[in-house]
């Protein structure tokens, strides 16, 4: 038996406002931050996404960036939902301990690379900008602006990076080489993700519709959050009170191919198998599965494949994607979804599954009509990945 | 059209990178996907590229693209109806 | 439990796929970037397979085969890849695309290949492995990263044997720009060139003891983030106390380390961090610098773990391969003979990006278990 892994802060910024309350009030009334367009400069402007409403440097004002300094869009998500989730767990500068940093990321600084790529060609103009394009380098730059950070690592497994990042963080914790780990994932929007996403016909010119017969694709989204990923002992010598409990993690690898899911859904059944012998749970002991539903033909098929199989066609639990409300916020999702779960347990209420209409198959019920007043000891949350990189979280009521 | 069906082929064997094959290695007349070419999902994405790049033909999903590339005949038929350049 | 290192293999500026490089090194060409040498890969990967492979993911395919083939396991339990810029040729293509012609007639085949955890998939469906399956991307600890999650994994015993790449690709293009950050191109720096190399690590004692040669064991590894003001001589002891809390952890100290696998790639401001560190921690310990070899590139310590597991497997460190650090008194310029090499045993492995974040590693022989 591994000792308890705890949650004692998170932070979030997405298409639903800024912070955990901002982000709560949406769910609760229902309310979707996807619209059109207003700071990405794409000719695909019928396309709905879900954008963090801050522009750069509203995000950098709230921070104390000076104006000047070369930064990145999702290194201010980033930070914004950082030091909130820090604050949360009652860490500062004076605190002065050591935290570890697992990001997830995907696109690095590549909205300023398309910006400014023929420019770093041909002179030497927004050549500041180069060094931050990889993934490492938002990573970095976010830890010269967090107190503490003795540790960093950065994943990239596409729209499971968060997730995965939430994975590494308990094994640091779990063979004892860290106390407290700062982890999740932070993905803005950019022209390249866009219309990546667009050569694989896989965006809907609608909301999106998970789980719907009719869904025809997703929504990008983007935004930042960040979990205080704890051990029990360093909660206890801070005398903090957690938020939850990180009882298990699963991933695995789908192995079928390098953009599709296998109809069958077998890297996903087997990511959220995993999560439960880690959580030592049976199926029966989920309360709510925040489904990774991004919307497009293939994930939802196959997601609620694996989810039949796992938890048997007659005992599903209530699951719901909120990619309806966020936008499928790619590398930042399994993160993001993390704080809906851990805000969903706290407050006792299953977020709806919005714009639903008939389901793909039956059986298919996913909450389309917001729950309130549930108890809810154990959730799970999925996120899935390019590469067929599967991941599925459970959470616990501590 | 016979020019076409070789222009076709090239510029197949281009875009999908089938490096080992010479446009007399494809029959006009068989099946790209599944058994023929053994072509698959990306690929037919990928000709939806080179149907709008070369012949300024714009199909709207998958599915209209399984009906013009069942084979390479067919294709050339679809653009010598529909091109737009 | 031993973590054992069971089979490997690399493409590099060096001849692929063998250890040429330790008794016949190819002298890196005057350039300032220098391609990998890649093998035939026609005849090693099927044509049907590969057609939509840029020569990363050609790369990652061949050494992953042989490093599993080496090691003889049938199977691994996970896979771990480090990668600091992914498939750099079709990210490029992509973005070219999308600068000079605009939001239309984009391709898909590029972009999903921009994806960095698209080697480490490749593999899993290439070997049919649905086990844990994870990519880090941060720039020169890249591989370092993802071989730590790999230790982190077995420690926890979360998998008895990882499969653990490292892959780095620079395009001519890539490599204008690495030079305008200042990363490579100084006066007396190394090529920069690219790195492919895979590794098997298994704490399968029972399967891989039956070798003739002594394996390398991954006895311990440490990583740590370093703040970002200072200069290098105040954070040299940060790195000096983390290493001396490794060596203290099997109860060694310097004098018990044979060798240091140094990052040094000839760049002044990127040598000073464990220039400082061994000339207050590991005086008179022989170096290896193994970026003469290879050269820079993000997965570069991928090659310098090569070169490790190679040394220890043979037992000694051929003195051509020896640079600074050594005892006054030990002068291996002078040596010929095979009995004047230092001896591999325990070899520690040293290495830094950006004087930001560090790994050390210490590996030791399976005959000279700690």
């Amino acid at each position: 038996m591994t000792p308890p892994i705890y949650i004692t802060g998170m932070g979030i910024i997405s298409a639903l406002g800024t912070g955990c309350d901002a982000t709560l009030r949406a769910l609760r009334s229902d309310r979707s931050g996807i619209g059109p367009m207003r700071h990405l400069p794409s000719i695909h402007r019928h396309l709905p996404v879900g954008e963090v409403a801050l522009t750069d440097r509203q995000m950098a004002d709230a921070l104390g960036i000076a104006p000047a300094t070369p930064f990145t869009r999702s290194a201010l998500m980033g930070l914004m939902a950082a030091r909130e989730a820090l604050a949360g767990a009652g860490i500062d500068a004076a605190a002065q301990i050591p935290i570890a940093f697992v990001s997830g990321s995907t696109v690095g600084g590549m909205e300023r690379s398309e910006a400014y790529y023929l420019d770093f060609l041909e002179s030497d103009r927004h050549s500041e900008y180069i060094g931050l394009h990889d993934i490492g380098a938002t990573t970095t730059l976010m830890a010269h602006h967090l107190p503490g950070v003795t540790y960093t690592a950065s994943v990239s497994t596409a729209c499971s990076s968060a997730a995965n990042a939430l994975v590494h963080a308990a094994r640091l914790i779990e063979a004892g080489v860290a106390d407290v780990v700062l982890a999740g994932g932070t993905e803005c929007l950019t022209l390249f993700h866009l219309n990546g996403f667009h050569t694989l016909l896989i965006l809907d010119e609608q909301p999106s519709r998970p789980f719907a017969v009719s869904r025809a694709g997703l929504n990008l989204g983007e935004g930042a959050a960040y979990l205080v990923v704890e051990s029990e002992a360093s909660m206890q010598r801070r005398g903090r009170q957690p938020i939850a409990r990180l009882s298990g993690c699963g991933n695995a690898c789908d192995a079928y191919h390098q953009t599709a899911t296998s109809p069958t859904g077998e890297g996903p059944f087997r990511a959220m198998q995993a999560a439960l012998a880690e959580a030592g749970l049976k199926p029966s002991d989920i309360d709510y599965i925040n489904a990774h539903g991004t919307g497009t033909p293939d994930n939802d098929r196959a997601e609620f494949a694996a989810i039949e199989r796992l938890f048997g066609t007659d005992a599903l639990p209530p699951f719901s994607s909120t990619k309806p409300f966020t936008g499928h916020t790619t590398s930042a999702s399994g993160s993001i979804e993390s704080v809906i779960c851990l805000l969903a347990m706290q407050h006792g209420f299953i977020p709806a599954n919005l714009n639903m209409d008939v389901p793909l198959a039956p059986g298919c019920h996913p909450v389309t009509i917001r729950r309130e007043g549930v108890s809810l000891r154990h959730v799970m949350c999925n996120a899935f990945g390019f590469g067929g990189n599967d991941t599925a979280l459970v959470f616990s009521k501590a | 059209m016979d020019e076409l069906i070789e222009e076709l082929k090239a510029s197949i064997i281009e875009a999908l990178n089938l490096e080992d094959l010479t446009p007399a290695d494809i029959d006009a007349d068989a099946p790209l996907f599944g058994e023929g070419l053994g072509l698959d999902s990306i690929d037919a994405l990928e000709l939806i590229v080179l149907m709008e790049r070369n012949y300024g033909i714009r199909l709207k999903d998958a599915a209209a693209g399984r009906q013009v590339f069942q084979s390479v005949r067919v294709m050339a038929e679809y653009v010598m109806a529909h091109r737009t350049k | 439990m031993p973590i054992y290192l069971c089979g490997a293999a690399q493409i590099s500026a060096q001849q692929p796929l063998t250890d040429a490089w330790l008794t016949a090194p190819e002298a890196l060409p005057e350039s300032t970037l220098v391609r990998a040498i890649d093998p035939p890969f026609r005849s090693l990967l099927p044509a049907a397979e590969s057609r939509r492979m840029g020569v990363a993911l050609k790369r990652m395919a061949v050494v992953a085969d042989s490093a599993m083939a080496e090691a003889g396991l049938g199977e691994t339990d996970a896979i771990v890849v480090g990668t600091g810029m992914g498939c750099v040729e079709s990210t490029e293509h992509f973005l070219d695309a999308l600068c000079r012609q605009g939001e239309r007639l984009l391709g898909p085949t590029h972009f999903m290949q921009s994806t960095h955890n698209t080697p480490a998939s490749l593999l899993a469906r290439r070997l049919h492995c649905h086990g844990y399956n994870a990519t880090f991307s941060h720039q020169q600890v890249s591989f370092d990263q993802a071989l730590y999650d790999a230790f982190l994994l077995m420690q926890t015993a979360r998998a008895a044997t990882v499969l653990c790449g490292g892959i780095e690709e620079v395009t001519p293009t890539f490599h204008i720009l690495l030079r305008r950050m200042g990363y490579v191109g100084h006066a007396a720096q190394v090529a920069c060139s690219e790195a492919a190399a895979a590794f098997v690590l298994t704490t399968q004692a029972d399967k891989v003891m039956q070798a003739a040669a002594p394996r390398a064991i991954l006895a311990d590894m440490c990583m740590g983030h370093l703040p970002p003001t200072g200069d290098t001589a105040a954070k040299a002891p940060v790195v000096g106390h983390a290493l001396d809390a490794m060596l203290g952890r099997h109860g060694l100290t310097a004098a018990d380390i044979d060798a240091v696998i140094v990052p040094n790639n000839g760049y002044a401001a990127y040598d000073a961090l464990p220039g400082s560190l061994l000339a207050q921690h590991l005086p008179h310990v022989p170096q290896v610098a193994y970026k003469r070899l290879f050269g820079e590139c993000f997965c570069a310590s991928a090659l310098g773990l090569y070169m490790a597991q190679r040394l220890i497997e043979r037992g000694h460190i051929p003195t051509a391969l020896v640079s600074g650090g050594m005892d006054h008194n030990m002068d291996c310029s002078k040596d010929h003979g095979q009995n004047s090499a230092v001896a591999a045993r325990r070899l520690l492995l040293v290495n830094h990006s950006m004087a930001t974040d560090f790994s050390l590693i210490l590996l030791t022989s399976s005959s000279h278990a700690l």
